[in-house]
């Protein structure tokens, strides 16, 4: 990718960012309800409201409330809390490390089952191998997330006591209980991944073993492995990159159901909570911080194209 | 007397058509039928080839005549399950491909034949730069290492005419122009120095100055490395420069073959003639497809009793509608023609119109 094209493209990601920004505050606004009530209950006289409203900030016209909160997120600084009195920046970055240690854990996972299954079962399109693991990811594809969770549960916690059930322990008190405390919602996560990331793939892996190069490449007496591999890989991954980059964006946030059942502190229930607290300081940040990584994922994504398939890195 | 003057004049007969000894390849009553969605398609029917080292070979036909599907089978590219019956005998230097296995074909392929394909925009890998698709052959055949192997595939960019080749190595296809990236096409299939190269049509994708360069290429690479070569071409130019035998295709069977200038000078099977009279002029206007005859090719799944060009030949017979004329040396010529009612030589209005093949001896009697 050129110079040009990656300063267009950071443009575009900052627009995006203060678009998010904008909206969130709206929406923080358009919500029914007042943080006021929500803090200090239904009971609380005019007085108090007013007095919380003028200690908050909430009294002033939304576009000087907007500007505050703005010049302090440039700062590092995404407000307080008023519900619990924290720092929303602590928190998210209390939060933040749970939820992008799974995403990268279940996705590494899934790919690491997803890429070669798929490669096979499209080599040997049509046999047993092939079917037994198309049915198999329409068994994934079918089955409720919070079925594999409990499944998931049930044997390696229960029956086999051999992982925790639920909890977190953050990595600088004990990396390795980390990784066993994630490996059951990891797994839960990267199993219907890793079943829509096997199909995508297969398609892909399909049409590029019906291109030209592919039986030059077994004309010139190639093994099967260097066939698959070295020729037909590359050129089929370009899907499932983008896949992959969405559904990261997607996990850091939206991996509530998982978060919830594994009693994990991430991003996701942090999200919910202030949305049923009303506590918009808080759900502002979440938000920038979710699209923040929306956007750099995808960045990755298109460096990483033009990584993969030179044609569009050459491509003027 | 012998308008052609290109036959051996110790034997008397066209280099194609020794018996078969010497010779690297050699192919006897070879057919290939495959399964279509249409039925069964004899694709290929009953081909004999004799090919030595050091010389070429042109398969020309129409569009569908089984030019590819008869190189993709000898090396075993050619989907299993497409393949619904193989006949005749097909050798490479004793090897007989047919009981080759799987593995052991890969051992032959990309080491003793290589192959170029049509189009250079397609048969390369976009994703790859040059250097590892010349690589990995060589690495997989020769054992070398990666540092060899890079060293090697620059000496071959070098080798096949590509300037600046240690630059060049490092890009990608879509970097190069049509010619050049044939060029890469051609240092892949000759990486492993291999005894024969098949060409399918490897110049029909490039523009006329280029494709001269290219076939004077694959002269030279002929002559340095005394290789022989597969020439499949729908350009009866091409073929007249750069080939020592021809052979003529028409629905999978081999119309007419022979010394190629011998069958160009003088064709003797109607089908020849209109593939000739369809070419503008044998040195004009190059890459044209054989477009001209009228009538459609046959439906290679219901082929007739007879003669398979029988429904578009003006010199058509009853007899050419039952039986089909086998593979004969054809009376007045040098080479061998499939033909009940040959094309008469030209200038020698004494041949017996609508006459059999003469056997062999006869003929040689003739001409003696
Ligand atoms: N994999 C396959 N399965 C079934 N039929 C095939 C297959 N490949 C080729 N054929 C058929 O075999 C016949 C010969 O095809 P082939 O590709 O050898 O023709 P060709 O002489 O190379 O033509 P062209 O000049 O267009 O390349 C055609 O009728 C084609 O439809
Ligand atoms: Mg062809």
């Amino acid at each position: 990718m050129t110079t040009r094209s990656l300063l267009a493209r950071a443009g575009q990601a900052v627009i995006v960012l203060v678009s998010v920004a904008v909206a969130t505050f709206a929406l923080g606004r358009i919500l029914p309800g007042e943080l006021a009530t929500a803090v200090l209950g239904d009971t609380a006289t005019p007085e108090q409201i007013a007095e919380f409203n003028r200690k908050t900030g909430a009294d002033q016209p939304a576009v000087e409330q907007f500007r505050t909160w703005f010049t302090g997120v440039l700062h590092g600084d995404f407000g307080t809390s008023a519900l619990t009195g924290q720092k929303v920046s602590d928190a998210l970055a209390d939060r933040a490390v749970p939820s992008l240690l799974l995403v990268v854990f279940a996705e590494v996972l899934a790919l690491a089952v997803a890429v070669p299954l798929a490669v096979w079962a499209a080599y040997r399109r049509g046999k047993a191998p092939d079917k037994a693991a198309n049915a198999g990811s329409f068994v994934l594809l079918a089955t409720p997330q919070f079925a594999i969770a409990v499944l998931l549960i049930y044997i390696f916690a229960v029956q086999l006591g051999a992982l925790p059930a639920t909890g977190y322990t953050p990595p600088e008190q004990d990396p390795a209980q980390t990784f066993r405390t994630l490996l059951l919602p990891a797994v839960t996560l990267a199993l219907g991944l890793a079943a829509v990331y096997y199909r995508v793939l297969r398609a892909g892996v399909l049409e590029t073993l019906q291109q030209d190069y592919i039986l030059a490449a077994r004309a010139q007496g190639l093994t099967p492995r260097q066939v698959l591999f070295r020729h037909t890989l590359r050129p089929s991954l370009l899907p499932l990159v983008t896949l992959v980059g969405l559904n990261f964006g997607f996990l850091v946030g939206g991996a509530v159901i998982v978060e919830q059942l594994f009693a994990i502190p991430g991003l996701g229930t942090y999200a919910l909570g202030a949305v049923q607290t009303k506590d918009f300081t808080v759900l502002q940040g979440t938000v920038l911080l979710i699209a923040a990584v929306y956007v750099l994922v995808n960045l990755a994504v298109d460096l990483l194209y033009g990584v993969l398939d030179p044609r569009i890195r050459h491509a003027r | 007397m012998n308008p052609l003057g290109t036959t051996n004049p110790t034997t008397g007969k066209p280099a194609s058509s020794a018996d078969g000894h010497g010779s690297l390849l050699r192919l006897r009553g070879y057919s290939v039928h495959l399964h279509s969605p249409r039925g069964i398609v004899a694709a290929v029917d009953g081909v004999d080839v004799d090919l030595a080292r050091g010389r070429t070979l042109a398969v020309v036909g129409e569009s569908g005549s089984g030019k590819s599907v008869l190189c993709r089978s000898l090396l075993g590219l050619l989907p299993a399950a497409a393949v619904a019956h193989r006949g005749g005998t097909a050798h490479f230097d004793g090897i007989d491909l047919a009981v080759t296995g799987e593995a052991a074909l890969r051992d032959i392929r990309g080491r003793r034949i290589g192959m170029v394909f049509q189009d250079p925009m397609t048969a390369l890998n976009p994703v790859l730069p040059v250097w590892r698709q010349i690589a990995l052959p060589l690495r997989r055949h020769l054992r070398l290492d990666r540092r060899a192997a890079k060293r090697a595939a620059v000496e071959l960019l070098d080798s096949v005419g590509i300037p600046d080749p240690a630059r060049r190595a490092d890009q990608y296809p879509v970097q190069m122009s049509g010619g050049m990236r044939q060029r890469v096409m051609i240092a892949i299939a000759l990486g492993c120095d291999p005894d024969l190269l098949i060409a399918d049509e490897p110049t029909t994708a490039l523009d006329v100055t280029v494709q001269a360069q290219i076939l004077g290429l694959l002269d030279r690479l002929r002559a340095e490395r005394d290789m022989a070569v597969i020439l499949i071409s729908h350009d009866l130019g091409v073929v007249a420069d750069h080939s020592d035998d021809v052979m003529v295709m028409y629905a999978g069977r081999q119309a007419e073959r022979g010394a190629t200038r011998g069958v160009l000078a003088g064709p003797r099977m109607p089908y020849t003639r209109a593939l000739l009279d369809a070419a503008p002029t044998l040195h004009g206007e190059r890459g044209r497809r054989l477009a001209a005859i009228g009538g459609q090719p046959p439906d290679l799944t219901r082929l007739p009793d007879g003669c398979a060009f029988a429904a578009r030949c003006p010199r058509v017979q009853d007899r050419c509608r039952t039986q089909a004329p086998p593979l004969a040396p054809v009376p007045g010529s040098a080479h061998d023609g499939a033909c009940w009612n040959p094309v008469p030589v030209p200038g020698s209005a004494d041949l017996p119109e609508g006459g059999a093949p003469i056997p062999q001896e006869t003929q040689e009697t003739s001409r003696a």
